[in-house]
């Protein structure tokens, strides 16, 4: 009886607490600010007790139907890296005919003082509007009296003119969510759809409810008849069903920081909104995408890539002359493609539509990634190839996995040769014929037939790229001399232009020996640099004070000098999210070292081979010896670029592997002077 | 009519000039050489009409040759309320000198302007929007501004930084009103210079300055470069006048218009103060927890609003919003000390690289602001107001050893912040290194780091502990598969010094060489100092900060392993340091030791170019030595 007691008390406790819990503006208890720390994740800086978004749709007499988002944020700041929290930037678009607008901001911050709870208010004069650019405009405000332990609210609406832009609704972030909730209700003249991030692991249902809506307006008709003005107010009424999507969801983890992951927000969970179509009452159905033919259909015709490309005149003589005489297609596309890179530079703008018109691009040498890559396809069209647009998303925007407009954002040409598709994009001066910036190799994209139809092709490069390093060289006791060649091929070759694209070239090669102290390097000799598509060659003469540890009568030499590599990318003990390399790649290094008159090899490194998973990658290293002459066989190669978090541990240790089969020494000896006593020893 | 016909024909005839010599085979090969830009001409016009109504008319031609010369084009202006811009246009050119586009004022892309770490604030800038076609190119731009400020008058720098070359480049300051003006000219040897000046009116230009080339350690370009620097005697700040013509009367200025009465508190903050700090036995004291309380519950947040860019928020208002930026903070903590009858002075400095307020020029100078305070018969005592965790009295990298102007009611002194010494800049190394088989290991570290070193090392405290381990993992990437077992920090605020306390083990350090061991005997990088050969040195050499390492190793090696070879004690003193190097084998429970002592300073000071060569041998002994390796092999079975 005494133990139920004591369980019912407990319940009754438990209750309590949660009960404590009031997420009503403005309700923020003495708990929450006493709160040391996250009762999850100690190491939380600030978290989001709660989080509040409403989306709905408004109809003011005034500006017709708006879009209006309401956010409400109740955020503990439990330490001094957790201030930043405090701050809040709120985006607001401009740039069309109608502006968006954030209104009924409110915020207060509460502190313990005294043992008192005191808040204290967010003043209009400490809310800035900072005009960012032509497009955007930034309300922001940071919060009065935040120390550590802080709780802060605030509530706004972001009114939008632009019914379909909803866009994503966060459901994740750098800081614990401790509870969320979602609340979207569209009238049934708007049609979305809607996906979570696949990226995510977390999972939140959505629950959706139908209800019927009335909504009730009055209009006032004036009339002049005969000078008399009469106003004749009548009452409207407009019933329609409104559907209703809600989430609710406690205790969200915190995304999780790791070094070497590029957009990180791609691994949050959210919900993306997508306008399908809309059906007001008394207008015909407007559709805007559904399937991923529909949306690359519709980005074809109606938003206007078919005229883009259609367009011609401006250019014509010039494309002639161009390829006049030429009947082979490459060839006809090699200056074509030559002609729009060296014409019009990129702006830096992406987006698979053009921003000044082709035309205009051409005109003024400038334009964005549809600018330039229509011309493309418009000139590859006039000179009777076939020349095909590809939608794709970029890194930065994430995988396109449901069928929206927003899921594309970039556009290159697809170029069909018998059976051969070559993808080209003219806003990348590195890039050969057949090679796609690292931007655009994301996954797949979507290629739009000249009647509008459209398949899937894969973004992702098959072929091997291959970067090979001969170096023969010559060991004396006081300083080795070598030479050192390279082939860069395919993709590193492109990745080398990349890299070497900037100013200061001189000493680019000293800086890339520069692991190795006292190097000097002579001849140094490049061919195909910038001949874009070109396999790169590369040479040069080196020479290097104490390249050996000389210590007592032996020498030890690590005989990759400085291509070894080192360092393992790979650091951290564990890893959350996939990893990604630039493109399928081998790595291989051919060495010969005649070793110093008067010694012999003691020791050399094991030779070994590993392999990655199941043929995903593989590494040798080979070293053979024999009298005064070394040669040592490493290959490295990665046949897969994109691997599972599962598989980390695997990919770190077959660096490791390579790292440490890098880093050993070969170990010489100074044999006995005189070749009688040589001979001695060796007849023992 | 005749007027206007003879001012057309000029004006075409001028343009037709211009372009002619816009060509880039028109610059003399001299000019090119080490350029990424070539200025063709920088005209300044400043017409002083009234000290509240300043004019500046700038034309500025710059031939770009590469991507990293367009950071010379400069064709921006920037504007608030008290300057508005009256014109901008830029011409673009091709290599040819034939015109490419044309920018009228309405094409300038205008947008605000301010770095990240402030949250707001009314300047805004309209810039030249403009990607080039091919290199190379020049941008032909003109602009004329209107301002209410004549306090920061431009200064005349001929030579503009690094890798750019000047054709012609001229100053003229036109003065109706005989406004008294003041000014001094700096680093002007060597050029050609054509000067013309009267009481109130300057007249300064200069022609075919060649490229400089940026050498590692090199004294700041500020202090290197040509340069006149201008001011009035009677100036206007955004609508306050004032007058002066040393530093005592412009600190007095400061004072009175921008600091005084900006020290107000509510009678309940300074209850609150005077409970903190009744029991403090002395001033020290009570400063040390006004300090603490400043840092507990201020964070910096910065607004910059018209005159609010120089004037500090009143006090009262940073106690009840609990922010402020650098001004507002420091003249809070100003009020909070003065409340308990502790002097403190609002100190202007150069924040960042060490720079100078020019004790020799009155003029508007700085970039911060901090606190010091009078001690009788002791250096003063400075506060950084903007950090929630720095300790008291500390200055660290960004604010030491440079010049700083004291703003007092009684006027302005040039005072000079601490310099840390290469003894006090000490990072000091203890380990036990347990090696194994494999090549890797077992550690234990403590690593201690006081004077700028601490300024570098402490906030790494209040990381989150994945973000410390990573910090380990990525910068000792020559440990392989580093594994923390313990990890701890201890942060003597008061001695100014912190420790990193470390048990790690990873996979591979020592380097394999068949049955072999090759030990590397610098447990951790330290020095980290590159310097190239350079047979045409220009630049003196400048370290700016000393700096002394301290370390002590203790190898264990794995059992039944010997010491084969060891490298020989060292020790070299130059003049620009000293760096020692001794081992010693021992023996404990059975296992052999290696103990490595390891001592290195580097001076700071100023060289002239011919020590180059000196410099950078010892600099390379340095990497030899911290190279070194032992041999250590199984003992022989026999």
């Amino acid at each position: 009886m005494r133990q139920i007691g004591l369980i019912f008390s407990l319940l009754i406790l438990f209750n309590f607490q949660l009960s404590a819990q009031n997420y009503k503006f403005g309700k923020v208890s003495e708990e929450e600010v006493l709160q040391k720390e996250h009762p999850l994740d100690k190491e939380a800086n600030a978290a989001i007790l709660y989080r509040s978004q409403k989306v709905y749709y408004d109809v003011s007499k005034h500006t017709g139907i708006e879009l209006v988002k309401e956010i409400h944020e109740r955020i503990k700041i439990y330490n001094k890296e957790g201030f930043d929290w405090a701050t809040k930037e709120i985006r607001k678009y401009i740039g069309g005919s109608d502006e968006e607008e954030v209104a009924y901001l409110k915020g207060y911050t509460y502190n313990i003082v005294d043992g008192k709870l005191e808040d204290e208010k967010l003043r209009n004069n400490e809310v800035f509007e900072e005009d960012k650019s032509k497009l955007w405009k930034i309300t922001k405000f940071t919060m009065p009296a935040v120390t550590e332990g802080s709780v802060i609210e605030y509530t706004y609406k972001i009114k939008s003119p632009y019914l379909g832009s909803i866009g994503k609704t966060p459901m994740q972030t750098t800081i614990p969510i401790d509870r969320l909730e979602l609340d979207v209700k569209i009238p049934e003249f708007l049609i979305f759809s809607k996906y979570q991030n696949l990226k995510s692991p977390l999972n939140f249902k959505l629950e959706e409810g139908r209800k019927n809506f009335t909504y009730n307006f009055t209009t006032t008709h004036r009339s002049t008849r005969s000078h008399v003005t009469q106003s004749n107010t009548r009452v409207n009424k407009i019933e329609y069903m409104m559907n209703i999507y809600s989430v609710e969801k406690d205790n969200i983890p915190a995304l999780k920081l790791e070094p070497h992951v590029d957009h990180l927000q791609n691994y949050a969970a959210f919900l993306d909104w997508e306008l399908q179509y809309t059906k007001f009452p008394n207008s015909p159905i407007e559709n805007f995408s559904q399937t991923w033919e529909g949306v690359a259909k519709s980005i074809y015709t109606d938003v206007g890539l078919k005229d883009e490309i259609d367009r011609h005149g401006f250019y014509d003589d010039e494309v002639d002359m161009l390829i006049s005489g030429l009947s082979d297609p490459m060839m006809k596309a090699a200056k074509i493609y030559q002609f729009v890179k060296q014409k019009v530079k990129w702006n830096q703008f992406t987006g698979f539509n053009t921003d000044e018109g082709t035309k205009n691009a051409y005109k003024n040498g400038v334009g964005n990634i549809g600018d330039i890559n229509l011309l493309l396809i418009s000139m590859l069209r006039y000179a009777n190839l076939k020349a095909h647009p590809i939608l794709l998303s970029t890194p930065s925007n994430g995988i396109p996995i449901f069928p929206t407009r927003d899921g594309f954002n970039y556009l290159i040409a697809g170029l069909e040769v018998g059976e051969q598709l070559v993808m080209l994009d003219a806003s990348d001066p590195t890039a050969g014929i057949g090679e796609l910036p690292k931007r655009a190799r994301n996954w797949q994209g979507r290629l739009i037939k000249e009647n509008g139809s459209s398949t899937w092709v894969s973004l992702i490069p098959t072929y091997l790229s291959e970067h090979s390093v001969g170096m023969n060289m010559q060991l004396t006791e006081s300083k080795l001399i070598g030479n050192n060649t390279s082939t860069y091929k395919g993709l590193y070759a492109k990745k080398f232009r990349e890299d070497h694209s900037g100013t200061e070239v001189n000493n680019d090669i000293d800086n890339r020996v520069k692991t190795v102290d006292d190097i000097a390097v002579k001849d140094y000799k490049i061919e195909n640099k910038t001949t874009t598509g070109a396999d790169i060659q590369e040479s040069f003469d080196f020479e290097i004070i104490d390249a050996a540890e000389v210590i007592g009568d032996k020498i030890f030499l690590q005989p990759l000098l400085f291509e070894a590599l080192v360092e393992n990318p790979f650091k951290s003990d564990e890893r959350n999210y996939p990893i990604f390399f630039d493109f399928p790649e081998t790595k291989s290094y051919t060495i010969n070292i005649m070793i110093p008159e008067g010694y012999k090899i003691t020791s050399l490194p094991e030779s070994i081979m590993v392999k990655l998973g199941n043929g995903d990658g593989e590494f040798k290293f080979i070293i053979n010896g024999n009298n005064r002459i070394i040669r040592l066989i490493s290959h490295i190669s990665f046949n897969k670029i994109a691997y599972q978090p599962t598989e980390y541990e695997t990919l770190k240790k077959f660096y490791a592997n390579i790292i440490k089969k890098h880093g050993e020494a070969i170990v010489l000896e100074k044999t006995i002077e005189d070749e009688f006593s040589e001979r001695a020893e060796s007849g023992r | 009519m005749r007027k206007l016909f003879i001012v057309c024909f000029l004006g075409i005839f001028s343009s037709l000039l211009s372009q002619e010599n816009i060509k880039i085979i028109d610059i003399d090969p001299e000019m090119l050489v080490n350029a990424n830009a070539v200025v063709r001409a920088h005209n300044v016009v400043i017409e002083i009409d009234d000290i509240d109504d300043v004019e500046i008319t700038t034309t500025r031609i710059v031939t770009v040759l590469n991507e990293a010369g367009e950071k010379y084009i400069d064709a921006f202006e920037n504007f608030d309320e008290g300057r508005s811009i009256l014109d901008q246009e830029a011409i673009i050119y091709d290599g040819n000198g034939r015109e490419i586009k044309k920018f009228k004022k309405r094409h300038f892309t205008s947008q605000s302007n301010f770095q990240d770490f402030v949250l707001f604030s009314d300047n805004q800038v309209s810039y030249l929007n403009f990607t080039p076609r091919g290199y190379p190119y020049t941008v032909s731009y003109k602009s004329r501004i209107r301002t209410n400020t004549s306090i920061f008058l431009p200064d005349w720098w001929p030579l503009e930084g690094y890798k750019v070359s000047v054709e012609n480049s001229s100053y003229e300051l036109k003065n109706e009103k005989n406004i008294p003006v003041r000014y001094s000219e700096r680093n002007l040897e060597g050029l050609e210079v054509i000067s013309s000046n009267s009481n109130n009116e300057l007249k300064y230009s200069a022609k075919n300055i060649p490229a400089r080339n940026y050498e590692d350690y090199s004294p700041a370009f500020e202090g290197l470069a040509p340069r006149v620097m201008v001011a009035l005697e009677e100036y206007s700040l955004e609508g306050i006048e004032g007058r002066a013509k040393d530093w005592k009367s412009f600190g007095k200025w400061q004072y009175e218009n921008l600091v005084a009465g900006t020290g107000e508190l509510s009678d309940e903050i300074v209850r609150t103060i005077t409970e903190l700090t009744k029991n403090a036995q002395t001033t020290e004291e009570k400063a040390r927890i006004i300090y603490k309380y400043v840092q507990e519950n201020t964070r910096y947040i910065a607004v910059m609003l018209g005159i609010g860019g120089w004037k500090p928020y009143p006090a009262a208002e940073v106690d009840r919003l609990g922010y402020g930026d650098c001004k507002g903070l420091s003249n809070f903590t100003k009020a909070l000390l003065a409340s308990q009858g502790i002097e403190a002075d609002y100190t202007v400095i150069y924040g960042g690289p060490k720079r100078d307020i020019d004790p020799g020029f009155t003029k508007m100078q700085g970039n911060h602001v901090v606190l010091s305070l009078p001690q009788e018969g002791k250096e003063d005592i400075w506060l950084e107001c903007t950090n929630q965790d720095i300790p008291f009295n500390y200055l660290g990298d960004s604010t030491d050893d440079r010049y700083a102007l004291k703003i007092r009611p009684t006027g302005g002194e040039i005072v000079r912040t601490p310099k840390y010494s290469a003894d006090d800049n000490l990072k000091s190394v203890n380990a036990e290194v347990m090696l194994n088989e494999t090549g890797g290991f077992s550690a234990e570290i403590h690593r201690t780091s006081s004077g700028v070193p601490y300024g570098n090392i402490y906030p790494i405290e209040l990381q989150k502990k994945e973000v410390q381990e990573n910090y380990y993992r990525e910068n000792w990437g020559h440990f392989q598969n580093i594994t923390i077992e313990e990890l701890n920090y201890t942060n003597d605020k008061r001695k100014i010094e912190f420790t990193e306390n470390l048990k790690i083990k990873a996979d591979r350090f020592c380097r394999l060489a068949g049955n072999r061991l090759l030990l590397p005997l610098s447990f951790l990088e330290v020095g980290g100092m590159q310097v190239d050969k350079d047979t045409d040195r220009k630049n003196n050499i400048k370290i700016n900060r000393g700096k002394t390492f301290k370390d002590s190793y203790t190898y264990t090696l794995p059992e039944s392993y010997e010491v084969e070879a060891l490298p020989e004690n060292r020790e070299i003193e130059t003049e620009f340091g000293l760096i020692s190097f001794s081992t010693e084998v021992l023996e404990k429970e059975g296992r052999v030791q290696i103990a490595v002592e390891k001592y290195l300073q580097i001076l700071d000071g100023e060289w002239t170019p011919d020590k180059f060569e000196d410099f950078r041998s010892f600099i390379n002994e340095i990497h030899k030595i911290n190279n070194q390796k032992a041999v250590i092999v199984p003992t022989s079975k026999t």
